[in-house]
């Protein structure tokens, strides 16, 4: 069967980030109404932005130590 | 030998296909629905929804213990198979809600929500409800905007739908169905004998605000609130159809609240009543019967595993109490169907077990085959 996240109700998405306690397991990327991507990570000690969303993501990425 | 019980279950869930939106939709759409990608890393996935993208570690050995004992039931997601395991279990005929429409709050525009909810009924009526008369799925609706949602609605009520499925809440975008504006959306489910089937749950998370949205509760603790706090919401969504008047209103208008349990419903009823009376001065609008007698008589509520709901309708008057299995999830009963059966039923009077098992459901659904003999 599948493990696809989608079939996590978005509830489930975020009680699995909470149950975390403030680690760096889940990032957000996302647009304001001007363009600019606000990117923030569940320890909720960082939070940049990103003109693009995929710049956004590469941001999350090095902050979590998964790309140089 | 044990006799087996049969019974209709007023709660199961179909998994959909994973690109049933992406390969549905024309590219200019397919490209805003919900998808999820892992990284080269393996380490982490990225589910990019309407323009957002939410990026997560993957799961650890016991999340994804709990994600295989969800989809572990073969027929999860065929139909073949699982009526096979309906006839294993002893579950007759199922409401069955959908899985990719859980995210439907997380859409931000109006078009894309409403035209996957059009792939996903067209998909449903076709390969679930058509392929077998003992399933019957819920429709969806956008409750993003009201009027593609009346439209929606009325579309699949001409198709042979019997029930849609509603958030507990609306989308975060939307008001709240307490409010005048969902009045069509009431008057045509009611016209076309459509169930309003909450499932909960399903509170609208706005995942543009963040990882920290919702009611979420961190620290001891932590998972036994955030699942209790689950079943709130189809409490509030039946006190909004209540105090509003739109059960009032709308008489032949049925609603069932799926998975959250039963005993909360002469609870709910107790505590309305106590307000309309209490603060009756105001109390806006006035109605036409008194709370108890709207719940009782229009809402219907589904439990799986619950004894206290089955005490709901043996000493509390409440005689819309259903059985419901939640197939294929892993807080349902797939698996040890019988024997919860047989503990919830076997020392209660036959005529309350033939209710919850069997009657209340048929009385929302009385176009089911009926149950075997024997």
């Amino acid at each position: 069967m599948s493990d696809n996240v989608m079939y996590d109700s978005p509830t489930e998405f975020l009680h699995d980030v909470a149950s975390a306690n403030g680690e760096c397991v889940a990032q957000s990327v996302i647009p304001d109404d001007e363009g600019v991507y606000t990117v923030a990570c569940s320890c909720e000690k960082w939070e940049t932005t990103a003109a693009s969303r995929e710049e956004g993501l590469n941001l999350a990425r090095r902050h979590t130590g998964s790309i140089a | 030998m044990v006799e087996k019980i049969w019974a209709n279950s007023g709660d199961s869930h179909f998994l959909e296909p994973d690109d049933l939106w992406r390969d549905s939709l024309p590219p200019r759409l397919a490209e805003l629905v919900p998808r999820a990608e892992k990284d080269p890393d393996g380490e982490w996935e990225t589910v990019h929804i309407d323009g957002m993208s939410f990026r997560r570690k993957l799961p650890t050995s016991a999340q994804q213990e709990f994600i295989d004992a969800s989809n572990r039931a073969p027929g999860a997601g065929n139909v073949d198979l699982r009526m096979k395991d309906l006839d294993q279990e002893g579950i007759w005929s199922e409401l069955v809600f959908p899985s990719l429409g859980m995210w439907s709050s997380s859409f931000r525009t109006p078009e894309v929500l409403r035209e996957a909810l059009r792939v996903s009924n067209d998909w449903a009526y076709e390969t679930i409800d058509k392929a077998q008369p003992r399933l019957i799925s819920t429709a969806q609706v956008s409750t993003l905007d009201i009027d593609d949602a009346v439209h929606e609605l009325e579309r699949a009520a001409e198709m042979g739908f019997k029930a849609v499925f509603l958030p507990v809440t609306p989308h975060p975008l939307q008001v709240d169905y307490n409010r005048k504006e969902w009045e069509p959306f009431w008057t045509v489910a009611e016209q076309a004998g459509i169930v309003l089937a909450f499932h909960i749950g399903t509170d609208p998370i706005d995942l543009s605000a963040g990882a920290s949205a919702g009611v979420v509760f961190r620290g001891p603790g932590g998972a036994v609130l955030n699942y209790t706090e689950t079943t709130f919401g189809g409490q509030r969504a039946v006190t909004k159809m209540v105090a509003s008047g739109a059960l009032d209103r709308h008489p032949d208008l049925k609603v069932l609240v799926s998975e959250g349990g039963a005993t909360w419903v002469p609870f709910i009823a107790d505590r309305i009543e106590e307000g309309y009376r209490q603060h009756h001065m105001a109390v806006r609008p006035k109605l036409n019967r008194t709370p108890r007698e709207i719940i009782y008589s229009q809402v219907y509520a589904s439990f799986q595993h619950d004894k206290s709901a089955v005490a709901a309708a043996t000493y509390m008057g409440y005689n819309n109490v259903m059985w419901g299995s939640d197939y294929p999830h892993m807080e349902g009963t797939y698996g040890h169907t019988q024997k919860t059966l047989h503990e919830l039923f076997d020392d209660v009077d036959p005529k309350v077990k033939q209710r919850i098992t069997v009657g209340a459901f048929r009385e929302l659904f009385p176009h089911v085959p009926a149950l075997p003999t024997a």
